[in-house]
Formats: C-alpha cells, sequence, structure tokens
C-alpha cells in the first residue's frame, strides 16, 4: 500500500467498461498500490469521444459539462485510463473556459437536473500517465526486481490523443513525449525509442476505411520492429483494440507478434501484481515470459 | 554569449533516389532557419536548393520539416527550436523530392483543386453578404501544405483524399452564404475522403496560421449529415454511435459495430471470434449509465 492516497473521480470510459474491461481490473488492481483511490460516479455518461460532436457538437459539450458537474460534486478531480476520453474531456473544457456563452446554455440545460458548473477553473481531467508521472520516484522504491518484465525492451505507444492538439491539453506546452519513458525507467525496466510511438493506430476509422487503417496499423509494428521491441504499451484502451485485436490482420503467420499491455499491466506486473489479477488472459495476442 | 547550433540538412540530388546528410555550425542567436539557410547557400554551397519568397509566413513556400515536424522556415527561430544543440532540416513528407528541401508540390494542387475550391454561384454579387467567422479558417490558410506532409492519413491514401487542406478550403465555402454548393458539394467532399480522417491531429498541430483543422473537418461532416448525406460506413459509424449515448448514456459497441459495417460485419467474423475467445464480446444490451434518460434531454431535438 502506497503511503498516501488520493482520491480522484474515476472515468474508465464505455470501452473500458465493456471491450478492454483488463485495463479497468488491472487499474483497480493497482490504484492502492500506487496512492490512488478510485472513486466511482454511476451517473458518469460517455464523453462523446469526438463522434457525438459529428452528429451534434453542442450535445458533446454538454455530455462533459455533465460529467464535470457530477466530479465538482464531489469536489474531485477526474481520473482517466483513456487517451481519447482525456482529449474529448480536454476540448470541452477549453470551449467551457473560452466561451461564457457555451457555459451558460449547459448550466442552463443541467438546471433540469439539479446540476451545475460552479467553478469551470477547477476541473480537472487527468491520465492516468500523467498521474503516475508525477509520484514517479516513488514507483521506484515500489518496482520489483527483478520482475516479469525485466530485460525486456518495451515499445511505449502514445498514440495521438494524449498529444494533440496540445493547446487543448492540461500540460501543455511539456514536453509529453517522454513521460512514458520515464514511467518505464522508474520501475527500472528499458524503453525503446522509434518513430511510431507517437502516430495514428488506426482505430476510427477501422471500420470505416479499413484500407488505410490496416496501412497505418501495419506500419506502427514494422517501426516497433525495426527497434527490436519485444513488447508494446499503451495509454489508450481504442489504440489497444486494433494494435492486440487487429495486429493479425496485418502481420503474416511468420511475422513476430507483439504482446500489447495497457498502462496499468505494466505497472501491475513491474509491481508483482498477480497476472490474473490484471486481465491478461484477456489478450488476443497472448503475453508469456 | 552567441550560441552555436548544428545544423544538419537532408541533401538530394535531382534524378537520385538515395540522399545523405549534411552537417554545418551556425551561430543561432536571432536567426531563422530561412536565415540559416540563404547563410549557407551564400558562404558554404551555392547549390543548395529550398524555396522561400516573402519572408513574412504569408506565402507560404517555405514550409521544411525541422527536428521532424512541419514549419515555415520563414518564421521559425533556431534557438525555440534546436534539441540539444541541433536543428534537423528535411524536405516536407507525402512529397517526391525535387531537389535537397525542394519537394515536386503538384499532388498538393491537384488534391485542393478536386474538391473545386472557388465560389459555385450563377448569381452576380449585387448585395452585400455577411459572412460568418468560419470563413476565416479558408482565408487564414496560407497553402504551405505543413499539414499535408504530417497527415498519416494522406500518407497511406494517395489518391481520393483531398487532405487536412482541402477540408479547410471546402469549410470555407460551405459557410459562405454566397456559395451556392450546398450539399452537392458536402457529396464531393464525399468522394474525397470526408470520412477517412483519422482524428490524429497532426495537421492541427503543425498548422503555422493555427487553423482549428480537426474541427473544421468535424463540423463538414456534421452539416453533410444534416444534409441527409453519410450514406456510408462513416456516416453510420458516427449516428450509430450517437444513438446509443443517448439511449443509455453509454456508447454501445455491438449496435455501433453492427450499424457501421451491415451485413459486411461477417468479413469481421474471424477478429470477433478471436477476440470473443479471450472474453472480448460486444453485448448487444450494453451498459447504462444511471440516470441516463437525463442525458437525452442534451443532444438536440431533431434527433430524438
Ligand atoms: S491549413 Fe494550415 S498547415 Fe495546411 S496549408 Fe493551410 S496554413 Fe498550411
Ligand atoms: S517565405 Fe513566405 S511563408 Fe515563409
Amino acid at each position: 500500500m502506497h503511503r498516501h492516497q488520493k482520491q480522484y473521480a474515476y472515468f474508465p470510459g464505455c470501452n473500458t467498461e465493456s471491450i478492454s474491461s483488463e485495463l479497468d481490473q488491472s487499474m483497480r488492481a493497482i490504484a492502492p498500490l500506487v496512492g490512488i483511490e478510485l472513486v466511482d460516479i454511476p451517473e458518469f455518461a460517455c464523453c462523446g469521444a469526438g463522434m457525438v460532436r459529428e452528429q451534434d457538437a453542442y450535445a458533446e459539450i454538454a455530455l462533459c459539462a455533465r460529467d464535470f458537474a457530477l466530479a465538482e460534486r464531489q469536489g474531485l478531480p477526474i481520473l482517466t485510463v483513456c487517451s481519447t476520453c482525456q482529449g474529448t474531456m480536454n476540448h470541452a473544457l477549453h470551449i467551457l473556459k473560452t466561451d461564457p456563452d457555451a457555459l451558460a446554455a449547459v448550466n442552463l440545460r443541467m438546471e433540469g437536473s439539479g446540476l451545475v458548473l460552479r467553478d469551470i477553473s477547477a476541473v480537472q481531467v487527468i491520465h492516468l500517465l500523467d498521474v503516475l508521472h508525477e509520484d514517479k520516484d516513488s514507483l521506484k522504491e515500489l518496482a520489483l526486481s527483478p520482475n516479469p518484465l525485466t530485460g525486456l525492451r518495451i515499445a511505449p505507444f502514445y498514440g495521438c490523443r494524449l498529444l494533440r492538439p496540445s493547446s487543448e491539453s492540461p500540460s501543455s506546452g511539456l514536453d509529453q513525449t517522454r513521460k512514458f519513458e520515464e514511467i518505464i525507467e522508474s520501475l527500472g525496466l528499458l524503453p525503446v525509442n522509434y518513430p511510431g510511438r507517437t502516430k495514428c493506430c488506426g482505430f476510427d476509422i477501422a471500420f470505416v476505411d479499413q484500407k488505410a487503417a490496416r496501412a497505418l496499423l501495419r506500419e506502427r509494428f514494422i517501426e516497433a520492429e525495426g527497434a527490436k521491441a519485444d513488447i508494446l504499451v499503451t495509454s489508450c484502451p481504442l489504440c489497444h483494440n486494433v494494435l492486440d485485436g487487429m495486429q493479425s490482420q496485418v502481420r503474416s503467420f511468420e511475422e513476430k507478434k507483439f504482446p500489447v499491455l495497457h498502462l496499468p499491466q505494466l505497472i501491475g506486473l513491474a509491481l508483482g501484481v498477480d497476472e490474473r489479477k490484471l486481465g491478461l488472459n484477456r489478450h488476443v495476442t497472448g503475453w508469456k515470459r | 554569449m552567441s550560441t552555436t547550433i548544428t545544423l544538419v540538412i537532408r541533401r538530394q540530388k535531382p534524378g537520385d533516389s538515395g540522399s545523405f546528410f549534411m552537417e554545418h555550425q551556425v551561430e543561432a542567436d536571432g536567426k531563422t532557419v530561412l536565415d540559416a539557410l540563404k547563410e549557407m547557400r551564400d558562404t558554404v554551397d551555392p547549390s543548395l536548393a529550398f524555396r522561400a519568397q516573402c519572408k513574412s509566413g504569408i506565402c507560404g513556400s517555405c514550409a521544411l520539416r525541422v527536428n521532424g515536424s512541419a514549419r515555415l522556415a520563414c518564421s521559425t527561430f533556431l534557438s525555440a527550436v534546436q534539441i540539444e544543440g541541433r536543428v534537423v532540416l528535411e524536405p516536407l513528407l507525402n512529397f517526391a523530392v525535387e531537389e535537397d528541401l525542394v519537394v515536386q508540390d503538384r499532388p498538393f494542387w491537384k488534391a485542393i483543386e478536386a474538391i473545386k475550391p472557388w465560389l459555385w454561384s450563377d448569381k452576380g454579387y449585387e448585395h452585400e453578404a455577411v459572412v460568418p467567422p468560419q470563413v476565416k479558417n479558408g482565408t487564414d490558410c496560407i497553402l504551405c501544405a505543413a499539414c499535408y506532409s504530417e497527415c498519416e492519413v494522406q500518407a497511406v491514401k494517395p489518391s481520393g483524399y483531398t487532405g487536412p487542406a482541402g477540408f479547410v478550403q471546402a469549410h470555407r465555402f460551405v459557410a459562405d452564404k454566397r456559395d451556392h454548393g450546398g450539399k452537392e458539394r458536402l457529396k464531393l467532399l464525399e468522394t474525397e475522403g470526408l470520412w477517412s480522417c483519422a482524428h490524429s491531429y497532426n495537421c492541427s498541430e503543425v498548422c503555422p496560421k493555427d487553423i482549428d483543422i480537426g474541427g473544421a473537418i468535424a463540423d463538414l461532416r456534421s452539416q453533410a449529415l444534416a444534409a441527409g448525406l453519410g450514406r456510408n460506413a462513416g456516416g453510420r459509424h458516427v449516428a450509430w454511435f450517437t444513438r446509443g449515448v443517448r439511449r443509455n448514456g453509454k456508447m454501445n459497441e455491438f449496435w455501433t459495430l453492427a450499424g457501421t459495417r451491415g451485413w459486411r460485419i461477417i468479413f469481421d467474423l474471424p477478429t470477433g471470434l478471436a477476440m470473443a475467445i479471450r472474453g472480448k464480446i460486444p453485448w448487444p444490451w450494453g451498459k447504462k449509465a444511471k440516470s441516463s434518460r437525463e442525458v437525452r434531454r442534451y443532444f438536440r431535438s431533431k434527433n430524438q
């Protein structure tokens, strides 16, 4: 158990609650170890994921505002484990902070539900990667040596929404693209650098323009292989869906397959959490050591 | 004290397929990338090829890649972009190289021409017309192709994709009240890849004019849906996703997937099965947020 526990309004996101439930499982398994107390808010709705915006831009901002108001009522910052939820909510936050008319309009909508956003400047949406990075020194003390990942070349996969658009990110101006590596190093493990780590996995068009999506996904593995990576780790369940689930569509039988971990699974393995508690058995591309 | 940095330039001779790097030390203080390139050409190698005109961030001709990201040479200070004392200059991506930092830019112009970026109107302009602020996006664009260079979909979709700058131009005309393109314009955009953008935001990130390109594409998509278009996988994806959220407060993976793919879902069965074996099954009934009925009120009434 970590020395200090900090409370967060836990926002798993729709994908984490269904297809990628092992992400939720592993997050809950590591939380107390890394000083996070997850507070569940069953009223939390979808953030809109940048999809609702394309049908009804106002609805997406209102959905996020409702989630902000629910967290504000408890006086808690929102913690997400999904890069897309993080990006979508910080986009809405950016609009609500810069456009007083939008804020007034959503507050009017929420009146009927007894919700109100009182202090938009106090709303915080933080991704797990940022929380862990803040406290990376304590990871050094907590990590086991050796652990099941010792000696492996670990390729962090940031993807898009954690990084871009950087003007809307809460840590705007900081070099986000060192955080993953620094966390891996704090665990006493070996990160590999490769150009694909900040590129697109193709998820958003995986069912829309399959040819383009597969070409993007295929590139990511070629780059990881070029860097002699053994294993990938991602901060986004949507990236995980394609990196893990669709890997066999873009890699031939003879080509190397990469196990893909969720960020909390990486932490869990390094901290000695039982593999079964991390849901590793739910991955299509198997993990064995 | 003056700062010296190492300029690393990717060189390629016309007709050659291979490239090589040339390194040179320059004083960085107060200098832009373009200043350094001119100095190199004047004092080190007169054959160094690059493009530039206005030196003021207006003509859009000087875009190149600086330490791995597209920028305007004339508006980028060496001191602001150096990493550990190095500045690596390379030609834009997604183009064939003509020579050194000069690319063959014809595909960029062709991709933009494909969306017919001019006012479609057979009437004269007898009346003053107030144009909405979105028009500013298109008029701010200096056609520098930085976005085209960084767009990952562009890289894997060399035809049938107008690209970020094309969408920005289209958005400008769709928003312009004098334009009579309406639905026809949006239909044309659908054939030019409107639904293939993967939301990577590389374009918005590099645009030297800070144009919200991702926002423009999202707006074009919602206008296409409002006009009754989007009768394709892209439009269905958005519509089914949104339907689930409105109904239960959460997106429903099963219906989003089934609605998007239609009968083609049979092609996804092998992947679906491999995931199902591992317990990754999107159930048709999906999840529900507590007090999700209330969420419906957040949507425009015509979607209800
Ligand atoms: S949208 Fe921005 S990056 Fe793209 S061509 Fe126009 S000015 Fe350049
Ligand atoms: S020289 Fe004209 S934009 Fe740089």
